[in-house]
């Protein structure tokens, strides 16, 4: 009984996170496409800018309590994924650094190349 | 360490020490930072004075440079006790994810945030619930600590858990746990550490600023606030939080303790080694220069208090690499008493009020701001190495906890990665502290500007 009861309850975080990272995910794929101009671009990552460590905080949380509860599965999935764990991690940090960073500076080059990142990083997350 | 480089748990090993120290120099200063970004948001909340805004404005953006990069770097390290410590992860999960998840769900949560509402929330929320802001993200940062520092203590002196039936580690008691003595005198030790970098890096900007002669209100406020809290917290780092931590490394781990000091024949008056090197296959200190009974005293009360030595433990319960454990703790202890050293004269300066026109002084606070994040690092180095062959004192053998499963091949790929990215990632947070410091604390006023909305 409490091990469906956990088990519910990572499967929730897991769905959280999915929902609440998609958009941004899904944001950052169509980036190119539904953002024309630099100020459009600027204003799309605004709008994830203050919230995806929200975001990220579900996966934190869900892998912190996936070790807790069932840490068979943790380590055996990780350890059997070690190279695909890998890519998505640093695909996360390459997208956090993407938008942390690309409006640190008011240039095209420089935004050009962070929404370059940002776009290919987000891509890279969803296919895995 | 295991000599061998065809040793896999030397790969996973030294993956994991070499994000971890990375990672770790970007939270102890937003740790440190986080109670001078309180104090000036107190003080303008009284004052009604703008330069503490000003100073707070200039601070944050500092902190959310460190924040982010410490996010982003953070999450490699939860990662990693799945894919390279699988076997650590099965056998003492139940125990260390409970404070890991803690540690993502209330303090991770608390400080994203309060640190969006501290950076870019100042005209919305007013000036009572912006210091509030900051009071939160202070919080939700040392909160963080804490639970990372719990979870560490576990590792060092295992308490309130239980052997399950399939043999692997569960809680048993949860306060016990919790309440660790190793972990709150870790903690008080650490945070006191961390406390001492933002003082440094604070007192360094002030000093930049004035050898410059720019930003010159700003660089007294850093330079007053920087050397007294600076002062202050060196001496709490070295007693008595680093004082009582030696005593529980002498009480829990004495072959530990044997090993740093170097101590390969035990005694009473047993001294601290100020200058020589270990010598560990003719078993002796080399060139010794010691203070007689200072150990002996230190560790155990009195100079007449038996000092046990390494000879009187099994050679494989020695710490497996004696010359660093022994090279990191004597550095961290000679770096600590510097640091006491440079703030009780710029706080004698400061006193006569010739902080601001000593030059050299100046100069030495500029350049003094790396050592803290070395002396920082050198700590955990010591903490750690000590901790060996053990990865639970005691309990679970590092050799026993890497993940079988993962080659050296696949751990020298990602360490690779690893090294490329993080380099990449250091050059960038450099050269955006850089901007920042350059640009300095009396620009125009933070708008509500979407260009601003990214930190």
């Amino acid at each position: 009984m409490m091990i469906a009861a956990w088990y519910a309850i990572v499967s929730f975080m897991l769905i959280i996170y999915v929902v609440l990272d998609g958009r941004n995910f899904g944001a950052g794929m169509l980036h190119w496409v539904v953002a024309k101009t630099p100020e459009e671009r600027r204003q799309l990552i605004a709008a994830i800018g203050p919230l995806w460590s929200w975001h990220e905080v579900w996966l934190v949380a869900f892998g912190g309590t996936l070790l807790a509860v069932f840490p068979r599965l943790l380590a055996s999935a990780f350890a059997g994924y070690y190279l695909a764990l890998f890519l998505i991690l640093w695909a996360l940090i390459l997208r956090g650094v993407s938008i942390e960073v690309g409006g640190h500076i008011n240039d095209q080059l420089w935004q050009g190349f962070w929404d370059f990142v940002f776009v290919v990083s987000n891509f890279l997350l969803a296919i895995r | 360490m295991n000599s061998s480089l065809y040793d896999p748990a030397f790969w996973s090993r030294f993956q994991f020490a070499f994000t971890i120290i990375y990672h770790y120099l970007f939270p102890q200063l937003t740790m440190g930072l986080a109670w001078f970004l309180v104090y000036w948001k107190w003080r303008a909340l009284r004052t009604g004075d703008e330069k503490y805004n000003r100073a707070v404005r200039f601070w944050a953006k500092i902190f959310g440079l460190n924040f982010a990069v410490g996010v982003v770097t953070g999450i490699p390290m939860e990662f990693q006790f799945g894919t390279n410590w699988s076997e650590f992860s099965k056998y003492a999960g139940g125990v260390i994810g409970q404070t890991l998840a803690m540690e993502g769900m209330f303090a991770f949560f608390l400080e994203s945030a309060f640190i969006g509402a501290l950076i870019w929330g100042e005209k919305r929320l007013g000036p009572r619930y912006h210091f509030l802001a900051a009071i939160g993200v202070a919080l939700g940062s040392w909160l963080s600590g804490i639970f990372i520092l719990v979870t560490n203590a576990f590792m060092q002196h295992p308490v309130g858990y239980q052997i399950e039936a399939n043999g692997t580690l569960g809680i048993a008691n949860l306060s016990a746990y919790l309440l660790n003595p190793w972990g709150l005198i870790q903690f008080a030790h650490n945070q006191m550490a961390a406390v001492v970098t933002g003082a440094f890096v604070v007192a360094a900007v002030g000093a930049f600023y004035t050898l410059r002669g720019i930003h010159l209100t700003q660089a007294r406020l850093y330079l007053r606030a920087g050397t007294f809290v600076g002062l202050i917290a060196s001496l709490l780092v070295a007693f008595p939080t680093g004082d009582q931590q030696a005593k529980m490394v002498g009480r829990h781990q004495p072959v530990t303790l044997a090993a740093m000091e170097g101590k390969f024949t035990g005694g009473s008056m047993a001294g601290v080694a100020v200058i020589g090197q270990p010598n560990i296959a003719a078993r002796r200190l080399e060139n010794p220069i010691e203070a007689p009974g200072a150990l002996s005293f230190l560790a155990y009360g009195t100079f007449q208090s038996y000092v046990r030595g390494l000879d009187e433990f099994p050679e494989d319960q020695w710490p497996d690499n004696i010359e660093l454990l022994y090279y990191s703790f004597h550095l961290m202890i000679t770096l600590g008493t510097l640091f006491i050293l440079l703030m009780m004269v710029a706080n004698f300066q400061g006193w006569r009020g010739r902080l601001q026109s000593s030059t050299w002084l100046l100069w030495l606070l500029m350049l003094a701001f790396p050592f803290p994040y070395i002396a920082n690092t050198l700590g955990w180095m010591t903490a750690e190495l000590g901790r060996q062959p053990w990865l639970i004192y005691g309990l679970f053998h590092t050799r026993d906890g890497f993940s079988k499963v993962v080659s050296n091949g696949d751990t020298i790929f990602t360490l690779i990665g690893f090294t490329g990215l993080y380099f990449v990632l250091g050059l960038l947070f450099l050269y955006l502290t850089g901007r920042e410091i350059a640009h300095g604390p009396d620009g125009e006023v933070v708008s509500g500007a979407a260009d601003e909305v990214i930190a």
